[in-house]
């Protein structure tokens, strides 16, 4: 009953990984490029939902934890706009790496600002803040097992999100300009796609999924602090390679995967195992299966 | 003096460092004001702190907790990725349950990063102790305790660590973190504290905490120190500075914010009495014996 009880509750907090690692895994599979203030907007999107809630007392209203879970979006997607136009849009023509540093910068920028915004904020506190909302101590019991309603909700909105994105990748004629920029973005180019609108796109998509994530995560735990993007962006990036840089259904299956993962390895091992396992499970993915477990063999870009 | 560190591994490594320049003939003063591990500073006689040393207080709290509430046995909820809370529960805390004849019947582990909970409040289900303590930083502390308190896991007490007596336990943690007790170096309620705690408010913004004040002691402490040390600050007197500075340091005393005078003993500590204090009401108040 316990094992149960661990997988059913894996699953569930798997679902923000999956949210997280969603976004993290589009940006890739158009830009190529890796973008490691993905966590850094993750965080500013939740401070974002955090401070409305806190403003305007929403530990009771669920009126407030929507419009908290809004801005949090509308952040998420501002913020993923700039963090575009300042580190990846100028070096559009430079190496593969150079992105991976500046967005590396941006974020540590972003975290330090609101270090600093925690410390002089009315409302906001130095270490970590609270998130107050209706969630976070919503209970109920199937059977004997306990299950948070955060996270059943976290569960259905990556659920719904990832069923919107295949469909708007596969279906909408914004998606298949995407699919074209992913494989081949000079082909796409040349067929008259503007590769740099599919660009802003898909990052203001994506950074808007981390705000939803952000908004969640900071619901669930009822804090957030300057450094919980950082945090998650280790076990997200195992979650994309492991999945397959690139794949939606994989980045959503692997973050369920390793939420029950790490669940179980702390509930029957030891919390000290979970990350020693989740590297385990990496090294041999890249051995066996350097592409991924969950993607076809890729195009090669330009 | 090791400023910006408040993370015990970090501070720990300062101190091995300077025992090793002082095998090689080459030791600086080193201080902190928050580093809290046992016995640290005889690594070197040059190793001096005014951090408020939980140890002790943790162990008269344990035999405090003891006589209120007969326990018989007690847990552990320890992250293992910062070796000060493993050697606090280890160390300190266990031989003092040994002694008073408590049994522990559950170590949950954890690590800081950790944010899900739900196995380690499922082990304190299942064992059920009278006192729970809670061996980890503030914000890994306080999902933990949300989570036993969604599960309904009520021992007679909580016994929380120094770094658990901040504004944002009390601010974030609501219910959650009513009736915990802490080991403190002073009562947040004392006149003394109160107005430090309004200046420090209006230099920096913020509230106080148990950093704070140590900080600020330590600021005292150095100034005084170099004031009386006689030093002459060339590079040619450095090392003869070095050890004027330190016999300056060892031999001074200073006011701290608390209103307690403050100096230093053998081992370069500064021994304080501490007190335990109890979140009642969403403040921090004396855990006296109406506030069980």
């Amino acid at each position: 009953m316990l094992f149960l009880e661990y997988v059913i509750s894996g699953l569930l907090s798997g679902s923000a990984y999956s949210l997280v690692a969603i976004g993290f895994t589009l940006i890739f599979g158009v830009l190529n490029r890796l973008n490691i203030a993905h966590g850094a907007t993750i965080m500013v999107s939740a401070f974002a939902g955090a401070y409305v809630s806190i403003r305007l007392g929403g530990a009771e209203s669920y009126a407030i934890l929507l419009l908290s879970f809004s801005i949090a979006v509308v952040a998420g997607a501002v913020l993923g706009f700039l963090v575009w136009a300042t580190a990846f849009a100028p070096l559009s023509n430079a190496a593969p790496l150079a992105p991976f540093i500046t967005s590396a910068a941006l974020a540590i920028v972003l975290e330090e600002t609101v270090v600093v915004l925690s410390r002089s904020v009315p409302g906001l506190l130095p270490e970590f803040s609270p998130f107050p909302t209706p969630l976070e101590n919503l209970v109920f019991f199937v059977g004997p097992i306990l299950v948070r309603g955060v996270h059943v909700v976290i569960f259905v909105v990556a659920l719904l999100l990832m069923l919107s994105l295949q469909w708007w990748i596969l279906r909408s004629r914004t998606g298949r300009a995407i699919r074209a920029v992913e494989e081949n973005p000079t082909a796409a180019w040349l067929l008259g796609i503007n590769v740099r609108r599919v660009e802003i796109m898909v990052f203001v998509v994506a950074s808007a999924i981390a705000g939803a994530s952000g908004a969640l995560i900071g619901a669930a735990s009822g804090t957030v602090n300057a450094f919980m993007g950082a945090d998650l962006l280790l076990t997200t990036f195992v979650i994309v390679v492991v999945a397959g840089l690139g794949s939606l259904t994989g980045a959503m299956v692997c973050g369920l995967l390793v939420g029950v993962i790490e669940t179980t390895v702390v509930g029957l091992v030891s919390a000290s195992a979970k990350e020693a396992v989740l590297f385990v499970i990496l090294f041999a993915v890249l051995v066996f299966r350097p592409e991924g477990l969950m993607t076809a063999t890729r195009f090669k870009r330009d | 003096m090791i400023k910006g560190i408040s993370n015990s591994n970090a501070g720990i490594a300062v101190y091995n460092y300077l025992a090793e320049l002082e095998k090689a003939g080459d030791p600086i003063v080193v201080h902190s004001s928050s580093v809290g591990t046992p016995g640290i500073t005889k690594l070197s006689e040059f190793a001096f702190r005014n951090s408020f040393i939980e140890s002790d207080a943790l162990v008269a709290l344990t035999k405090e907790a003891h006589a209120r509430t007969g326990m018989k046995t007690a847990a552990f909820f320890v992250v293992t990725d910062n070796p000060y809370y493993a050697t606090m529960a280890n160390d300190v805390i266990r031989p003092t349950l040994e002694e008073l004849g408590v049994e522990v019947v559950a170590v949950a582990e954890a690590v800081t990063s950790d944010t899900a909970f739900a196995p380690h409040a499922n082990a304190m289900r299942k064992a059920d102790p009278d006192v729970i303590y809670l061996m980890a930083p503030s914000l890994t502390s306080l999902n933990f305790l949300k989570e036993v308190k969604r599960r309904q896991v009520a021992p007679d007490l909580f016994i929380g660590n120094v770094s658990l007596f901040t504004t944002e336990m009390v601010e974030a943690g609501g219910d959650a973190v009513e009736g915990i007790v802490v080991a403190s170096a002073y009562d947040p309620s004392a006149p003394t504290i109160a107005k430090f705690a309004a200046e420090y408010a209006d230099r920096h913004g913020q509230d106080i905490n148990v950093f704070s004040v140590t900080g600020y002691e330590a600021g005292y402490l150095i100034a005084e120190a170099i004031e009386k040390s006689g030093i002459a600050n060339t590079p040619e007197t450095l090392k003869e500075d070095r050890v004027k500075f330190r016999d300056a340091l060892a031999a001074t005393t200073i006011r701290s914010p608390t209103g307690e005078d403050v100096s230093f003993d053998a081992d370069r500590n500064t021994p304080k009495t501490g007190m335990a204090l109890v979140i009642k009401g969403g403040e921090f108040i004396p855990w006296v014996a109406d506030t069980n």
